[in-house]
């Protein structure tokens, strides 16, 4: 498409206001994170400094700083979502490649795709109490595999429809192919349709992974006493510290950014572009 | 090696019994073991739980069956029900607009530009609502960012700034944190889209918004489906954005009117009922899904 | 294509050296671990990892405190509720201590059998002389708990912008006409300083403070009485600023929205601390009253260690603790009575809380949250 110069100048101009709506939002956690002192009419704080950064990593306690050390917190969001990723991938790839591939009657393939929608959409707190009062009885709050399991519960709908619409992008002439050679499923599976969809499925894999970093409902009701996650802390510090919670914000960013960048290739958006059907 | 691997597969075969013994039965039946365990996990996990708040919701606070709550719902919160239900759905449309110009402008523009806007445009996917929810609460109050910005512009005056503490900064909010993860997706249906026939088309004279009406969009309608579907559900069970962003003045959305039922009345019985009015909400757009779907003879 | 299954075993293997990891920080050497869940704001998780916490285990070594933290407000002390109704029929409950708001003891006293009157067992109860350790919201809680410091909303105001404040509700009311926009509240959802601001509203226009919050009974009839006071509240409303909560408030004060607005000592004192108020800010009390609540200690029935639980209370309890941490370190107002603590602090120190809210202000127009039925039926009334 050729571009003009009047065109060019209102990308540019676009591009701009873009930016600032993109950014602005996220400028203002920084600024808090390191204000010691910021009150109207200063458009910029008073005083700056990196206290509440030293007290979420637990390297200074100070008591006139609500703040607390949030480094076991994070690292055990880590560990749950990278478990959490394990067996959703495990379950769902089966999952996904019968949905996609193999023969299921339309209504109960549309039947099975929206419940796994339920527990995303539906307002999570009375949902989840009851959850916690089931868990309750067979021991399973404050543990730590409770928590994995509301996690599982939340992921999956990511999973699943991300790994079916993967399947459902690859040609069924591919794997035709390979068994008409006398491949088994299995063998086909693997050898052919698997490395194609890894792409699409590393993407389903990634939103995982921040569907488990990011859970908080559910993790607030089945975790405690014992199991202190990342977005716990960040709820219990919200508003009312707002210094601590652009830390403990910033901290969770950090995971799903890095995981963006490593990812880049792969989430080229051709891979979900099967998602349709 | 592939004499191994053949001698394996072949142990393999005999066990599972594919192709040897009944292989019509199996085939049947394959495709539901593998969906199993998926499936088992949210009916255990999930279904029972709401299915008990469903059922709680019919329970009066004298323990009787009725519809009590469910008339002290509607009396207290046809309000909020209707603002949620109107957000949500403003919410969507914006954002699916949005995505599906910014996805063709992706699909259709080259250029150094073009490719920043396609790195950067992701960053909202990657925070969680309750970070989003923190930052717009500073970015949109009266005295934030984006009004001290106005101001400095010069486009408003800053004793009467913009007020955004209502639907327009939730849907602001909402718009800013769905949009990329539907850009992301649509585009990906976009990308599907072969360019011949964006070639065959123009050849033909069609103008941009005839490519983007009559052939970007129709043949990518069924991402865009899934898309609206994901989005609009995941906004009416928002808890942490308008909680911090309204919190308790009215109109707010049904979530933050279960937490307040549950948390100063420990009422539970209309706190489900309000639950059970975003069920139906949700069923709605799904079902419309799935039967568009269908009809599409998408899933045959 | 193998390579990438082989990271991702790496990854299994990194995650599940992380969580081991992580677990056996967790596990202690010490015989004994209370689990101490508090309501409140970080700065109680701050309170408990690193002050009474550590003190407890210097005082008895083999036991060790792990502080758990679940959020401000009701909503905290609602999840502390499920919790405890959640372990109701375990032999042995997961808490061993709560920190709550005044509303769990309603709500627990109601559901029966949930807590352990442990409060005349311990030596540090002859120090309680505030009637709200007996009742609690009308409800009779006496023994179930323990005040650990009290808190009242107070109206916060810029004397920058407001030279000359209101002090009385009849003020504020002509004051907001003048300044519309300038005063701002939660209104009755959202957040307590707001909901007290309203209740005070409305002792101040019935007059019928003594029945609602003290002696009662509830008496529907009452309900009708307010339908006047509530349209003239939301008139009210017109002119001010309607906040999302309580933090929103001082959000608000923060950054020059509103100049005046209902807020509770413990969160003002914080954010003043943490240099997010003009420390030129000040306190009033305005007549007739605004409520205050304690925050109390209470212990599950069914805790594996009543003995060190009890303990636990009577450090926080204890008038040096009180002195040094709750009165010096953050300014609250004690729980037990001050004139047990005069003697372990300074008077400078002790002036200072008073300051602008002096004791005798406080004992006149310090109240309480209404009766708990009266509570409820104002709290929809208002809706």
């Amino acid at each position: 498409m050729q571009k003009s110069v009047f065109g060019k100048t209102i990308e540019i101009i676009i591009f701009i206001v873009f930016i600032f709506f993109l950014f602005a939002p996220v400028l203002s956690l920084g600024i808090w994170s390191v204000a010691l002192r910021w009150y109207w009419p200063y458009t910029l704080p008073q005083k700056i400094g990196f206290d509440y950064w030293l007290q979420a990593l637990g390297i200074t306690k100070s008591l006139t700083l609500g703040a607390v050390n949030v480094v076991p917190a994070f690292l055990l969001s880590l560990g749950i979502a990278i478990i959490v990723v394990v067996i959703t991938m495990a379950i769902s790839i089966p999952a996904g490649y019968a949905l996609a591939k193999l023969k299921i009657p339309g209504f109960l393939k549309g039947i099975i795709l929206v419940l796994f929608l339920l527990p995303q959409a539906f307002p999570q707190q009375p949902v989840f109490l009851n959850l916690m009062l089931m868990f309750n009885k067979i021991g399973l709050t404050g543990t730590v595999l409770g928590v994995i399991f509301v996690h599982l519960v939340v992921s999956l709908v990511y999973a699943v429809w991300i790994t079916t619409s993967t399947f459902s992008s690859i040609p069924p002439e591919l794997e035709e192919a390979a068994r008409s050679v006398g491949a088994s499923r299995l063998k086909a599976f693997f050898r052919v349709t698997l490395p194609i969809s890894t792409p699409g499925l590393i993407a389903s894999a990634v939103f995982v992974f921040l569907t488990s970093m990011d859970e908080f409902t559910g993790t607030f009701f089945v975790g405690l006493p014992f199991v202190t996650t990342l977005p716990m802390t960040l709820y219990s510090a919200s508003g009312s510290n707002i210094q601590f919670a652009s830390v403990t914000a910033i901290l969770l960013l950090i995971p799903s950014i890095l995981f963006m960048v490593l990812i880049q290739k792969f989430l080229k958006a051709e891979y979900l572009g099967g998602i349709g059907g | 090696m592939s004499n191994n691997l053949k001698n394996e597969l072949a142990v393999g075969k005999s066990e599972i019994g594919v192709g040897v013994e009944r292989p019509r039965s199996y085939t049947n039946i394959l495709p539901y073991i593998l969906v199993f365990p998926a499936v088992m996990v949210i009916l255990l996990l999930y279904l029972y739980p709401f299915l008990s708040s469903f059922w709680k919701s019919f329970i009066s606070k004298e323990g009787v069956l009725s519809l009590a709550n469910y008339n002290k719902t509607l009396k207290l919160y046809r309000y909020d029900i209707l603002f949620t239900m109107g957000v949500t759905v403003l919410s969507t449309l914006i954002a699916t607009v949005l995505s599906i110009l910014v996805a063709v402008y992706l699909r259709l523009s080259k250029g150094w530009l073009t490719n920043g806007i396609g790195v950067l445009y992701r960053l909202p996917i990657f925070l969680p609502f309750v970070v989003v929810a923190q930052m717009m609460r500073s970015f949109l109050a009266p005295h934030g960012i984006l009004n001290l910005f106005l101001a400095k512009l010069g486009l408003i005056n800053i004793e009467n700034p913009l007020q955004l503490f209502n639907w327009v900064g939730l849907t602001f909010g909402f718009v800013w944190k769905e949009a990329p993860f539907m850009i992301l997706i649509i585009l990906g249906g976009f990308q599907m889209i072969d360019n011949s026939y964006l070639e065959a088309a123009k050849s033909v004279g069609a103008k941009l918004p005839q490519i983007i009406t009559k052939v970007l969009i129709p043949m990518n309608k069924p991402t865009i489906l899934i898309a609206v579907t994901l989005v609009f559900c995941s906004l009416v069970g928002c808890f942490s954005f308008p909680y911090m962003l309204i919190g308790g003045k009215t109109p707010v959305t049904i979530t933050v009117d279960i937490a307040f039922r549950v948390n100063y009345f420990g009422d539970y019985g209309v706190a489900n009922a309000l639950g059970v009015f975003s069920y139906i909400m949700v069923s709605l757009s799904a079902l419309y899904y799935v039967r568009s779907m269908m009809r599409k003879g998408l899933y045959d | 294509m193998f390579k990438k299954f082989k990271n991702f075993w790496v990854i299994f293997l990194m995650a599940c050296i992380i969580l081991v990891g992580v677990f056996t920080l967790g596990v202690s050497a010490e015989n004994i671990k209370l689990v101490y869940m508090t309501a409140g704001d970080v700065n109680m998780l701050a309170l408990g990892q690193q002050v009474i916490g550590p003190q407890f285990t210097e005082k008895y070594p083999n036991v060790s405190v792990m502080t758990v933290h679940v959020g401000p407000g009701n909503a905290g002390s609602r999840l502390i509720f499920e919790k405890i109704m959640a372990d109701k029929d375990k032999k042995e409950g997961d808490i061993d201590i709560a920190m709550v708001h005044q509303i769990f003891l309603k709500w627990a006293i109601e559901e029966g059998d949930l807590l352990l009157n442990y409060a005349k067992d311990i030596n540090t109860w002859k120090y309680v002389t505030s009637p709200f350790a007996k009742k609690s919201l009308g409800v009779d809680v006496e023994g179930y708990c323990m005040p650990m410091f009290h808190s009242q909303t107070v109206l916060a105001y810029n004397p920058k912008y407001v030279p000359d404040p209101p002090k009385t509700y009849e003020e504020i009311v002509k004051w907001t006409k003048e300044h519309p926009g300038k005063f701002g509240y939660n209104g009755i959802k959202g957040g307590m300083s707001g909901v007290a601001f309203a209740v005070g509203w409305i002792y101040w226009k019935t007059g019928k403070y003594e029945k609602y919050a003290v002696t009662g009974p509830f008496d529907k009839a009452e309900i009708a009485t307010w339908e006047e006071p509530i349209k003239e509240l939301k008139e009210f409303n017109k002119n001010v600023t309607l906040t999302g909560g309580n933090v929103a408030t001082l959000d608000a004060l923060n950054r020059g929205e509103i100049w005046m607005g209902p807020v509770w000592v413990d969160m003002f004192l914080s954010w003043m601390a943490e240099g997010k108020l003009d420390p030129a800010t000040r306190l009033l009390l305005p007549e007739p009253g605004m409520p205050g609540q304690p925050m109390y200690f209470v212990i599950p029935k069914n805790t594996a260690h009543p003995e060190e639980a009890k303990k636990f209370v009577e450090l926080v309890t204890s008038p040096a603790f009180q002195a040094e941490e709750i009165v010096k370190r953050f300014n609250w107002y004690p729980g037990i009575d001050g004139k047990y603590i005069k003697d372990f602090v300074s008077k400078e120190t002790f002036d200072v809380i008073y300051q602008d809210v002096t004791q005798e202000i406080l004992s006149k127009y310090g109240l309480a949250f209404p009766l708990g039925d009266y509570n409820d039926a104002m709290l929809e009334a208002c809706e």
